[in-house]
């Protein structure tokens, strides 16, 4: 197991050492490509000065709070259309209506409500990971053994005991998929927002550095939404891990 | 050398009574059921065969207040006072019910299933103890000890905190018998719940369904394909057909029950008459 996550290491290390070497022949020009080393020397730098730890800080903030109240929103809404037919019959094919719009398409508009601030991002964010946590949701309900919700009911489980115990425990699974799903989406928006427009965060320090053509700090913004990405990911997968022991893995951990 | 109609009084009292009257049920403008009466008395052991799709799995489904009959009468009727299990919702003593709402009432009706139906996010000690718990009138440390004490009864304890997916299908079913045995049931209905089991783990889940149903004197109801293993376990085998009760025939030989000559008479008696009945 040990050895296999080395080779699976080999490629992207030795990827980077190439583009260092090229980098320092000077094969690959620093107008077009910097080194990683002086990538990493901006970061260093802009750590020291504490300007990173400001524009990381203000986007994940971001982040965390529209993907909080777009997250929140579709798990309730799919629980609930989920377990209520009425609900379903009532909402679902309006929420399906609403997602079909690319809501990065809804960037002008929003700009025009709520200008480049916070509320903006938050909005976009929100609007972005909602679906994908709905969906997920409302299909984890709806796909439990109906067997098992027969057997709940026949040892008199009801109401919020049924969905402690059955409902909730059955939609895990897909829920944690969605979760999974939606912070991914999450940053995408966020990349996309803050690069149009944005007076602090990753994206605005990008846009100020291409300003002055500093492409190591262009550079080391990608990477960092890159790390935020696989942190919050891999978060995703601890919560899967800790709340899902019961799961059977088939053919071992995916990478 | 026990045989129910000489069972102990205390224990034939946990039973509940089932009565039947001109039962019909339709599915798809098909009849499944056109008027079947039946009656099981408290404590009694009452195996339902017949051809598959004849509906001795409907007919369960109506005990169980899980399907409404289109017409007739479907009573569970509790036991009497002076041997109510005291605590969670049994049934009024000594009245009857009309089943939907003996159900609603968090009755002492349980159903063994094909499939074990565990839940797979608890383990082992978990699903059987939300059986005994949710009422929130026994302690918790009460409802541990009932479960431990289950999976005791069915053999099972070393297995308390495993994960369902890891045990045997035979496991399984007695991890759900002893669910089903920790919240007292008045009524026990089992729908082919040894059909998916290997030979030798289904003789073993006989003598422990045997065994259970005398210890603890409730009133069950089988539905099986096997008419040996209703021979082996019931008081009395009736046989489904064409959507009535076409033969009602009580089994009076001890317990527990060899495969002797008289045995295998009756296996064949009751085998001639599926055959000998039409499809339905």
């Amino acid at each position: 197991m040990r050895a296999r996550s080395l080779t699976g290491w080999m490629v992207p290390v030795a990827a980077v050492l190439l583009w260092q070497v090229l980098g320092d022949a000077g094969v690959i020009t620093t107008r077009v490509l910097p080194t990683p080393w002086q990538v990493l020397h901006a970061g260093i730098t802009l750590a020291h000065s504490g300007e990173l730890w400001q524009d990381v800080g203000v986007s994940a903030a971001r982040a965390g709070i529209g993907f909080a109240i777009g997250a929140g929103t579709g798990l309730v809404l799919g629980l609930l259309n989920g377990i209520v037919p009425l609900a379903s019959r009532l909402l679902d094919s309006t929420i399906q209506m609403i997602r079909t719009i690319p809501h990065l398409a809804l960037v002008p508009l929003v700009i025009l409500w709520f200008g480049i601030g916070e509320t903006a991002k938050d909005f976009l964010v929100a609007l972005g990971t909602m679906f994908p946590m709905y969906l997920n949701t409302y299909h984890g309900v709806r796909s439990i053994d109906p067997g098992l919700v027969e057997m709940a009911r026949m040892y008199g489980l009801r109401g919020f005991a049924l969905y402690r115990h059955v409902l909730l425990p059955g939609a895990l699974p897909s829920i944690l998929v969605g979760l999974r799903y939606a912070l991914g989406v999450a940053w995408i928006t966020l990349i996309v927002a803050e690069t149009i427009s944005a007076d602090s965060g990753i994206g605005y320090m990008v846009m100020n550095a291409r300003e002055f053509v500093q492409m190591d700090v262009v550079v080391l913004g990608i990477v960092l939404y890159a790390l935020l990405g696989k942190l919050s990911d891999l978060a995703a997968r601890g919560l899967e891990r800790w709340w899902l022991p019961w799961r059977v893995t088939v053919g071992g951990e995916e990478a | 050398m026990i045989q129910t109609s000489e069972m102990t009084p205390a224990a034939v009292q946990r039973g509940a009574a089932v009565h039947l009257e001109d039962v019909r049920k339709s599915f798809n403008g098909h009849e499944v059921l056109r008027g079947v009466h039946l009656t099981v008395r408290p404590g009694e052991f009452v195996a339902i065969v017949g051809r598959s799709g004849c509906g001795k799995s409907t007919l369960l489904r109506l005990i169980a207040g899980l399907e409404q009959p289109d017409s007739g009468r479907v009573l569970v009727q509790g036991p009497p006072a002076s041997d109510t299990p005291s605590g969670r919702g049994a049934a009024a003593p000594g009245s009857a019910f009309p089943v939907a709402q003996y159900a609603a009432s968090q009755s002492g009706v349980r159903m063994m299933f094909q499939d074990a139906r565990l839940l797979p996010w608890k383990r082992v000690i978990d699903n059987v103890r939300f059986a005994v718990g949710d009422s929130g009138l026994v302690g918790r440390r009460t409802a541990a000890e009932q479960a431990f004490q289950a999976l005791d009864e069915v053999g099972l304890r070393d297995k308390a905190h495993a994960w369902p997916h890891t045990l045997s299908g035979g496991q399984r079913q007695r991890v759900a018998l002893a669910r089903a045995l920790v919240s007292r049931p008045q009524l026990l209905l089992l729908d082919e719940p040894l059909g998916a089991l290997d030979a030798l783990t289904r003789l073993e889940m006989q003598r422990l369904l045997e065994y259970s149903w005398l210890t603890h004197g409730f009133t069950a109801v089988l539905v099986t394909h096997d008419v040996a293993e209703a021979v082996a376990l019931a008081d009395r085998i009736v046989l489904v057909a064409d959507g009535k009760v076409a033969l009602d025939r009580r089994v009076d030989s001890p317990r527990p029950r060899a495969k002797d000559a008289q045995f295998l008479r009756m296996e064949q008696e009751v085998l001639a008459h599926i055959l000998g009945g039409q499809n339905c």
